[in-house]
């Protein structure tokens, strides 16, 4: 579904992706595994189309995205989840998942834009109660909740998440997870970034470890969860309690 | 039956990225972690830090079994110590021994591409295998054992040792497959016979042979003998063990599990990469190792590759049956002969049997090349097999002619020749240098 090659990307003279390469397949849930400041979250805005790539190719369904504005890749349906939700405070909970559907409003598509707002509802039951409430009201768990239906208004085929469990608690980390698991199962591939490894690992099939722009090792989850190194840097006992 | 269809079937394209993916990591990894990568690597021209394609591959430089001596015992590993959970090393009879570690992965990577080589012969939970490779610091053993075991077969870790026992085994066990080496296989059938067991009494199907070069002529001799399908296999501790490929029923060629290899091939003299088709020496590159990769090992093996797909259904790229590895070519005057390719003249000649020695001398100052053979009495216990003239002096012609070289067979008693034994069977006795 998802294939990148050599991808560099940076930031006026500093270059923080030195030639990334990955793949996701249809169906597959992928993790990017790494510290602060190695470079994850660059690569997702460089698929997204929200950094420009400095080098490198990235094919999404057969046909290039590299370069591509934000909103072309998002029409394309590779539509990023942002780190710390970036909902709009002062709108109400139903304009925000409008808005995530504002490319196929625009193309008429207003049924099923209703109809879809009726499944994220089903899928986050919170978010169809407060549909009225400002986002900004919405406590962090309710936040992200909509950052991710608003995402699915997108109709995306694949959901990038960044780091979508950062500062929630372990019991809302386990619902945004069981999310993921139950959008894969109804048809999306997701390509998660997160630094809550164990969690994320949990729920994937493969994922890929990072360090300083560099991927420095492929795996399937299982694999990369046996991998000493990644046990010693990423799965540390501070985890372990989140997810378990 | 194709054990793994993802990694097996996949289209060339998907293997590409999946390769190039991984080649990447392990560039990045061996730099951080073996200093002898680090400073490779770090030549001028190498440009390590950019490997964008396949192709790029061919900017870095070879390891070689000498550079792994150099590294004896632990220098070449990608991992402390701690990380890793088995040791094997190779056996050192031409030199200081290669060790090798492997992490819980590469043991799950291991029994995985073993599991490959074991299905492609239609092994499945229901067979009984009798693994008759050495268990010890060998790679044969362990890793036969830990293939089977992923497959669900049931293994009976028989080693190597006594050939009746190996027999009784066989027969009251109902092995249905047989793993050890080729010359092995062949020192259990002529047991059988000894020991007048019919082989309808054996429940025998197929049979895995590998850790030495053998030919097309040993094949018929031993499917015939043991009533199975004799299938090659290739590996190597300094990559992993066996495992790096295999034959599928098609038996034509040997399935590279290129998801966890790189193979290139070059000239030996050169090192210039050589394309698909044409013979040179086979290059490896470990992927998906943790603690003990492999950039560019130069095998001193000789074979070619091909992309053609197979019938069989896997797309993974095929190398040809290995007639030789370099440190065993027979070099008289301008002439390089294989083993190998003695062992083909020799099973095809019916009045011989493929029990043969061949010993290299010197006198006054030309290479001499005599073979002792046994006669193909003890195959079939029916007489000496029919055809006109002397077996010896129909192959040494035979010798002659393909291979170009001037031959003295001569006959020995039946059952005279050693067996092979432990490990491998060492068919070359070199008088030359002593």
């Amino acid at each position: 579904m998802l294939s990148v090659r050599n991808l560099r990307a940076g930031y006026g003279s500093v270059e923080v992706l030195h030639g990334v390469s990955l793949h996701v397949d249809t169906g597959e849930i992928v993790t990017i595994v790494g510290a602060n400041g190695a470079g994850k979250s660059t690569l997702l805005w460089s698929l997204a189309g929200l950094v420009a790539p400095r080098g490198g190719a990235a094919v999404f369904e057969a046909k290039e995205i590299t370069a591509l504005p934000a909103e072309a890749v998002a029409s394309r349906g590779c539509v990023l989840v942002p780190e710390g939700r970036q909902v709009f405070a002062d709108l109400t909970v139903g304009e925000n998942l409008l808005l995530g559907g504002y490319l196929r409003l625009r193309r008429g598509a207003r049924r099923a834009l209703e109809q879809d707002i009726a499944r994220i509802s089903d899928l986050f039951p919170i978010l169809a109660s407060r549909a009225h409430q400002r986002a900004g009201t919405l406590s962090g768990g309710e936040q992200q909740m909509l950052a991710v239906g608003r995402a699915l208004m997108a109709r995306p085929a694949l959901l990038m998440l960044d780091e979508p469990s950062i500062g929630l608690a372990p019991l809302v980390v386990r619902e945004i997870f069981d999310v993921i698991v139950r959008l894969r199962s109804e048809g999306t591939t997701i390509l998660l970034v997160e630094q809550n490894a164990r969690a994320a690992l949990s729920i994937s099939d493969r994922g890929y470890v990072m360090e300083t722009g560099r991927i420095m090792l492929e795996g399937t989850a299982g694999e990369l969860s046996a991998n000493h190194d990644v046990r010693r840097s990423y799965l540390g006992r501070e985890y372990r309690r989140i997810d378990e | 039956m194709i054990w793994n269809k993802k990694y097996e079937t996949m289209t060339r394209d998907q293997m590409d990225q999946v390769q190039l993916e991984r080649l990447q990591a392990t560039v990045n990894r061996v730099k951080r972690n073996v200093a002898f990568y680090r400073q490779s690597l770090s030549a001028p021209g190498v440009r390590s830090d950019d490997i964008q394609s396949l192709t790029d591959l061919q900017r870095l430089p070879f390891t070689t079994k000498e550079d792994l001596r150099k590294s004896y015992p632990y220098d070449m590993f990608a991992v402390p110590l701690r990380d890793i959970v088995r040791i094997q090393s190779t056996s050192g009879t031409t030199g200081t021994p290669v060790v090798v570690g492997y992490t819980p992965n590469d043991l799950r990577t291991w029994a995985e591409c073993v599991a490959r080589v074991l299905s492609a012969g239609g092994m499945t939970e229901h067979d009984v295998v009798q693994v008759a490779f050495t268990y010890g610091l060998f790679s044969g053993g362990f890793g036969l054992h830990a293939g089977a075991e992923r497959v669900g077969a049931s293994v009976i870790p028989a080693s190597t040792g006594s050939l009746e026992k190996q027999v009784r085994i066989m027969k009251d066990f109902k092995t249905t497959a047989l793993a050890c080496t080729p010359s092995y296989a062949l020192a259990i059938a002529s047991a059988i016979e000894e020991m007048g067991i019919d082989r309808r009494e054996l429940s025998l199907r197929v049979g895995y042979f590998g850790a030495e070069p053998w030919s097309e002529g040993l094949r018929s001799v031993l499917e015939q003998g043991l009533g199975i399908t004799a299938l090659d296999n290739y590996g190597l501790t300094e990559v992993l063990g066996p495992g790096v490929s295999f034959e599928c029923e098609k038996k034509d060629g040997l399935h590279v599990n290129e998801d966890c290899f790189i193979l290139e091939v070059i000239d030996p003299t050169s090192a210039e990469v050589l394309p698909d088709g044409a013979e040179g020496e086979l290059v490896l590159t470990t992927i998906t190792k943790e603690g003990f990769p492999m950039l560019r090992y130069r095998t001193g093996d000789l074979g070619s590759v091909t992309r053609a797909p197979c019938p069989c259904g896997r797309t993974l790229a095929r190398m040809s049956r290995i007639r030789g590895r370099r440190d065993d070519m027979i070099i008289l005057g301008a002439t390089k002969v294989f083993p190998s390719q003695i062992e083909e003249i020799i099973t095809a000649e019916p009045g011989l049997s493929p029990h043969f020695e061949i010993t290299l001398d010197r006198k006054d100052g030309i290479d001499t090349l005599s073979i002792l053979v046994e006669p193909a009495e003890a195959r079939n216990g029916a007489g000496p097999a029919p055809g006109h003239g002397d077996p010896c002096e129909r192959a040494a012609r035979k010798v002659e002619a393909v291979l170009g070289v001037t031959a003295k067979i001569s006959a020995v008693e039946p059952g005279s020749l050693t067996r092979a034994g432990e490990g491998k069977l060492r068919r070359v006795v070199d008088k030359r240098e002593i």
